[in-house]
């Protein structure tokens, strides 16, 4: 019997420096960031350099779509679905198609001015089955919230939905919207760097609060109808550190774990890289690098985007598998923007500049609060 | 199979109800004076959401008459990979979130405080629970507008879609109000039973704690 494979046929990200996947992979490429110093954002008493959305621009899309009555947060997730699916021709309403939301606060920004909302809009819940709601969507959309791992973790949801038979399209859309409370809170954890972040560098201060939405259509499809040039889903774990709450492990446990079962038989010479978490937190870095190395891949280039987006939460599993689809797809490795020289323990392949690579395969990896550390391996057939 | 089930003024397990005089947290606190061997200090520092886990995956450990050896700081002296932990709710974080919120609510009063910051993720309960037995396997958390049995039963099958799980944890756990709040949590062995049928189980049990009607 043929087995069931999933491909990912449709993607859309919306961030600050772009509406679509491609606009955002050229700008990755070019260097650009969306980073920027804010002082006196919504009344916070401090200042902090972050990547955020245009609210205007996306208002302006959002009146233009009809989609009066949605919170800013719902705003971002229906545009960045709607530009994906009409890629794809999926029909939402659909009972074999199934909606699963990464986030990880939704919207907590509610809770300081939701006058304008009725209560449940501020459950995760609520607010999936209003984006859920809009596209007619008859099975409830499944919400995934594990912290800053939630968008690998929907998209192994998704994974394992189409490899069950029930669904011809899980569509993963991801986002965060940046509120003075998770700002104030990552601010009090002493998290947040002063300016542009430095992911793996000696000189690295901390993370920057990022704004995005992101949108991967999967698709179900049997193995002999893979075209070349086509992605699937070639591994996935997640594995908890069980250590700390907030702090990753020092041995890199969990996401070594991860890593280790996600690659299975994939050699380390078939991956054109691995897209490391690299928040640029003291930590964090420090961690991936013991992961990194205790996995033996300390020769493989390794990709932080942190440096043009931030730390996007919900959207960045989503969105950073995107961009590292797109970026093999270009036969490049994308720099990791804000590292210069390197400050973990253990060699690491980073670079600050672009490089050129023939291989078809790449692991996205994430950790996060709650212990828990996802990682995913996606192949291309040539 | 064995079943933990707690509500604000009720503790099941498999079916049998404890005498437990406290209601509400305080139960919570009278559960682990009484039940939890050795200390785990860390408790009193957990938020709601995250005693109630915690507790209910004691007690399950307990019914299931695993004996795992308790080391420092009273976690477990060795981990297991083959456990794998999926959490649905509703409520998630939110008691919690308003608690932060207040903190930064006014911004000449602004106090944000890390140690409550912590919890407002709604798989921090994962999180703690995950140390406390030592399960380094995976975790999961997903959020529903109401309990829904098949939901649960799907994703905790799911968990067996990776070799190494043995065995699931799964449950139902919500906090609504510092004095309303439910958890239902059961462990599955690999190739104990399907969906279907777990789904029946996790109907029946949430039926006799009232978590659905």
């Amino acid at each position: 019997m043929e087995y069931t494979l999933t491909v990912p046929v449709a993607d859309n990200i919306i961030s600050p420096v772009g509406y679509t996947s491609s606009e955002n992979l050229a700008s990755v490429l070019a260097g650009r960031s969306g980073l920027r110093r804010y002082e006196g954002y919504m009344g916070l008493p401090f200042g902090f350099t972050a990547s955020l959305i245009d609210r205007n621009a996306v208002e302006d899309m959002a009146a233009e779509a009809g989609l009066d009555g949605h919170t800013f947060f719902e705003k971002l997730l229906i545009l960045s679905v709607s530009r994906a699916i009409s890629q794809a021709g999926v029909d939402m309403a659909s009972p074999r198609t199934l909606l699963v939301v990464s986030t990880t606060k939704g919207n907590v920004s509610l809770l300081e001015d939701g006058k304008d909302f009725p209560d449940g809009r501020v459950l995760l819940s609520g607010a999936a089955e209003a984006v859920a709601r809009h596209f007619g969507c008859v099975n409830p959309p499944v919400v995934v919230s594990n912290a800053c791992v939630s968008g690998l973790c929907a998209c192994i949801k998704a994974d394992r939905c189409i490899r069950s038979g029930m669904y011809d399209h899980v569509v993963v859309t991801g986002a965060d919207e940046q509120s003075p409370f998770i700002i104030s809170g990552f601010q009090s954890f002493m998290a947040i760097s002063p300016d542009e972040c430095r992911p793996f560098d000696r000189n690295r201060r901390g993370l920057n609060p990022g704004e995005a939405a992101a949108t991967i259509v999967f698709e179900s499809r049997t193995g002999s109808r893979i075209a070349p040039g086509e992605w699937t889903v070639a591994g996935e774990a997640i594995r908890n550190d069980a250590c700390h709450i907030s702090a990753p492990s020092r041995t890199g446990e969990g996401s070594y774990r991860a890593i280790m079962r996600a690659l299975g038989d994939t050699g380390a010479e078939e991956l054109a890289f691995v897209s490391l978490h690299g928040t640029a937190t003291d930590y964090n870095d420090a961690m991936e690098a013991e992961a990194v190395w205790r996995a033996g891949l300390t020769d493989v280039p390794v990709v932080g985007f942190k440096g043009y987006y931030g730390h996007t939460m919900g959207a960045a599993g989503v969105m950073e598998t995107i961009l590292s689809m797109k970026a093999v797809d270009a036969g490049v490795v994308p720099a990791t923007r804000g590292f210069a020289e390197l400050g973990v323990r253990h060699p690491l392949s980073v670079s600050p500049s672009v490089r050129n690579t023939s291989r078809s395969s790449f692991m996205k990896v994430l950790s996060g609060f709650g212990g828990c550390n996802a990682a995913m391996l996606f192949s291309k057939k040539l | 199979m064995n079943w933990v089930g707690i509500t604000s003024d009720m503790t099941m397990v498999d079916g049998r109800r404890l005498s437990v005089e406290e209601r509400g947290e305080r139960m919570l606190t009278a559960l682990y004076r009484e039940m939890i061997r050795p200390e785990y200090p860390k408790f009193f520092k957990m938020d709601l959401l995250s005693k109630l886990g915690f507790i209910a995956s004691r007690l399950l450990v307990e019914a299931a008459g695993e004996t795992p050896v308790y080391g420092d700081k009273g976690r477990p002296e060795t981990l297991r990979e083959d456990m794998a932990l999926v959490i649905c709710g509703c409520s998630g974080s939110l008691l919690t979130d308003r608690k932060f919120q207040s903190t930064i609510q006014d911004r000449s009063e602004f106090y944000p405080s890390p140690a409550v910051f912590v919890y407002t993720l709604p798989n921090i309960v994962n999180g703690e629970i995950a140390i406390s037995n030592g399960w380094c396997g995976e975790t999961s958390c997903f959020l529903s507008d109401c309990p829904d049995p098949r939901a649960l039963a799907a994703c905790m099958t799911e968990a067996f879609d990776d070799p190494v799980t043995s065995a699931v944890t799964g449950g139902w756990i919500d906090c609504r109000a510092d004095d309303d709040f439910g958890a239902l949590m059961l462990t599955v062995r690999r190739g104990e039973t399907g969906t279907e049928v777990l789904a029946g189980w996790i109907s029946e049990a949430a039926k006799t704690i009232g978590i659905i009607q």
